[in-house]
């Protein structure tokens, strides 16, 4: 589903990413590890098509992102660090709003269903959002993603700044979205997160790509361990 | 998707507390402009009403006279107003309404309404296109400054960009949203001063399409602005920059550029001060005949017994006197005429210049379009000017000729109630929808020229991929 062939981003000097190659199936959750100027971000941006690669393609459902911007936004669905809604809009008008983006017809009864599923609670549904929590715009975020039937999820370090009951409720939507074939692809710091999250792990530092694994095959200790070890090796060849 | 973007921006704009605040103090500067303009024209008719009754009191009650001695005597014709000039005042304050119509001279208007009041006054007055025309750009400013800037600060421009939104449908909505919200406030504001307007007892006429094409006017004129409010958002990085740079757009475009025009405009062609109009009367009337005095007037004489093949000027079938005073009005007439159209040359080359200044600034145009729709246009006074300069000439012959031919020459004659009583009428319409369309064909071009213009501003806007 979400698919990068030899990726390859520069700005100026500085190599954001290189050779990046990766795919991430339909149902599958990849997280993406990496201290802070890995070039998660950057990836994710590539992705996105909010910037263009210097090298190499990006491919979603098959669709070259530089090719078709546009189109490959119909199967993607996008939640950043700090997801942006509209404050002075409800939490059901957000999601009306960006479901109408994504060319979904909802009813009220649809949109409360889709919030409700993504754990937001009902006594919220009308409240501006610039009353709720970043947990709760993450709700939201999910509930748009739900709403536009997304093949794939990107999130930019969606749970940094979450409480561990946030975090972990946030988890478990993912997952729910995963069995339901989405491919997740997730930058996050948050090592306990992407091992409990993740289906496959991926380590990144200095834009490079260091080592991936299957999230089972390493327990939480072993990941710390290797973690460090690829920043550490990053930081001594430095 | 275009009219969930529209309907968006107009929710958040509904929720700011910003919008609510500006609209507020719109509705209630609007809300005494109109009172106050409805008090000041009922106090305004009721004047004029006492005024009209007494001029035809003093006229039909005058002593028995010289039918000539009754033309000094003169009378005053008091220029119509309609009832949109509640809507904009116009020139009329500084033109004044009410001409004085005697024999030898014409007389500008007089009773200027400005020379009463204090010179504050002159920075603009409280009135509803003051605010439709002056305040409602800054409105609309307000509300949509930061509609793009707001996004990329907020972050919500990245959640945008994340849906399949192609930037001209964004773009749409985003106009829609904005312009309905202006229309939202305009709309019902226009409709309420129209109901006003049009119920005003007993003062001018309310022309429907005049107030029609007003509103046309005025709307074409906030789309200029909101596309602007709209272009200069999407070039700006931040809110703050886009305010900043719309505010100075507004002061520039409502406050400089006029002032500017038209203080270069009467720094380059002046008008003559009273002292040198006199001078330039004087000087056209040199050498010609003098109605009153009647050693002006042998070779006239000479012909006019030549013609009628008389000897003396008692045989003449008519009293000489009038023909004489015919005469030298005849004379005063060319020479105002030749000294107004110097003057009107000179006004003519200040408008010209005046209207150049449309091309940096839609103020202009709109402002002058809607004094004409009001009727309080410098077109429509000169207009009324000319038309009672007609009259001046009809009224004075109409009482030399009765000492002419009620009378003959040497003889001592006095008209009565029935010569004052069958003086000719004075009407006068004000200009039809057409006329004034014509007069300001280079206003109404200019007004759409700003339109297109804004449109093409929109149009420059293209998509960035940004880079991060």
């Amino acid at each position: 589903m979400l698919n990068a062939t030899n990726l390859t981003k520069r700005f100026g000097d500085l190599v954001a990413v290189q050779d990046l190659n990766l795919q991430i199936a339909e149902g599958d959750i990849y997280c993406l590890l990496g201290p802070n100027g890995a070039g998660k971000t950057t990836t994710v941006n590539l992705f996105m098509g909010f910037a263009s690669p210097t090298s190499g393609k990006v491919f979603i459902n098959g669709v070259d992102v530089a090719q078709n911007t546009r189109s490959t936004k119909r199967h993607l669905s996008y939640i950043p660090e700090n997801l942006a809604l509209y404050p002075n809009l409800t939490g059901i008008e957000n999601l009306e709003f960006f479901a109408g983006l994504g060319n979904a017809k909802l009813s009220t009864s649809d949109l409360k269903e889709l919030l409700n599923e993504a754990g937001l609670q009902q006594s919220s549904f009308d409240q501006r959002i610039s009353g709720y929590s970043k947990g709760m715009r993450q709700k939201v975020g999910i509930a748009i993603a739900l709403a536009k039937d997304s093949k794939a999820l990107i999130l930019d370090e969606p749970t940094s700044g979450l409480d561990p009951q946030a975090s972990n409720e946030f988890a478990r939507l993912l997952k729910k979205l995963s069995e339901k074939g989405v491919a997740i692809f997730m930058t996050t710091h948050d090592l306990f997160r992407a091992r409990e999250t993740g289906k496959r792990i991926g380590i990144m530092s200095e834009g490079i790509l260091k080592k991936e694994f299957n999230a089972e095959d390493v327990k939480y200790d072993e990941l710390e361990q290797v973690y460090l070890e690829q920043v550490h090796q990053q930081g001594e060849v430095a | 998707m275009v009219k969930q973007i529209a309907k968006k921006e107009w929710k958040e704009q509904l929720r700011e507390k910003r919008f609510l605040a500006a609209g507020l103090i719109m509705v209630l500067l609007f809300g005494s402009a109109l009172l106050s303009s409805k008090a000041y024209y009922e106090k305004e008719q009721d004047l004029r009403l006492q005024a009209q009754v007494g001029i035809d009191e003093n006229w039909f009650n005058q002593r028995d006279k010289n039918p000539h001695g009754a033309a000094h005597f003169g009378i005053y014709l008091l220029k119509p107003e309609s009832r949109l000039s509640l809507v904009d005042r116009g020139v009329n304050r500084y033109t004044g309404t009410a001409f004085f119509v005697e024999g030898h001279v014409r007389n500008e208007a007089q009773f200027r309404k400005i020379e009463d009041e204090t010179g504050l006054v002159r920075f603009g007055e409280l009135t509803p296109a003051y605010i439709l025309i002056t305040l409602m750009p800054l409105f609309i400013i307000l509300i949509g400054f930061n509609v793009f800037t707001k996004e990329r600060e907020a972050g919500t421009w990245r959640m945008l960009q994340s849906h399949d939104v192609p930037l001209h449908k964004l773009l749409i909505g985003k106009w829609a949203g904005v312009t309905f919200t202006t229309f939202m406030l305009f709309i019902p504001l226009f409709i309420l001063m129209g109901i006003i307007v049009s119920s005003v007892s007993g003062f001018g006429d309310f022309s429907f399409a005049h107030y029609l094409m007003l509103g046309v006017l005025y709307s074409l004129y906030y789309l200029i602005f909101i596309n602007i409010t709209l272009t200069v958002s999407w070039f700006s990085k931040q809110s703050g920059t886009a305010f900043i740079t719309l505010l100075a757009v507004w002061i520039v475009a409502t406050l400089v550029i006029p002032k500017l025009f038209v203080s270069t405009a009467q720094y380059l062609n002046p008008l003559p001060d009273t002292n040198t109009v006199a001078e330039m009367y004087r000087e056209a009337r040199a050498g010609g005949i003098d109605g009153h005095i009647p050693s002006s007037a042998r070779e006239l004489e000479k012909q006019v017994m030549e013609e009628y093949g008389v000897d003396t000027l008692e045989d003449l079938p008519f009293n000489f006197a009038g023909y004489r005073l015919q005469a030298g009005e005849e004379y005063d007439t060319k020479a105002y005429n030749h000294v107004f159209s110097q003057i009107r040359s000179t006004i003519s080359d200040q408008d010209a210049l005046i209207r150049k200044g449309s091309v940096f600034s839609p103020f202009l145009p709109v402002r002058n379009l809607s004094m004409a729709m009001a009727f309080t246009d410098v077109n429509t006074h000169w207009d009324f000017s000319e038309a009672v300069e007609r009259y001046r000439q009809e009224f004075v012959l109409y009482l030399n000729e009765d000492l002419m031919y009620s009378s003959r020459t040497g003889e001592t004659y006095l008209a009565g109630s029935d010569v004052w009583a069958a003086k000719p009428g004075f009407s006068y319409e004000l200009p039809e929808m057409e006329d004034v369309i014509k007069a300001q064909t280079s206003n109404i071009f200019m007004l759409f020229g700003w339109v297109v213009f804004s449109f093409l501003g929109l149009l420059t806007i293209r998509q960035k991929t940004e880079e991060v």
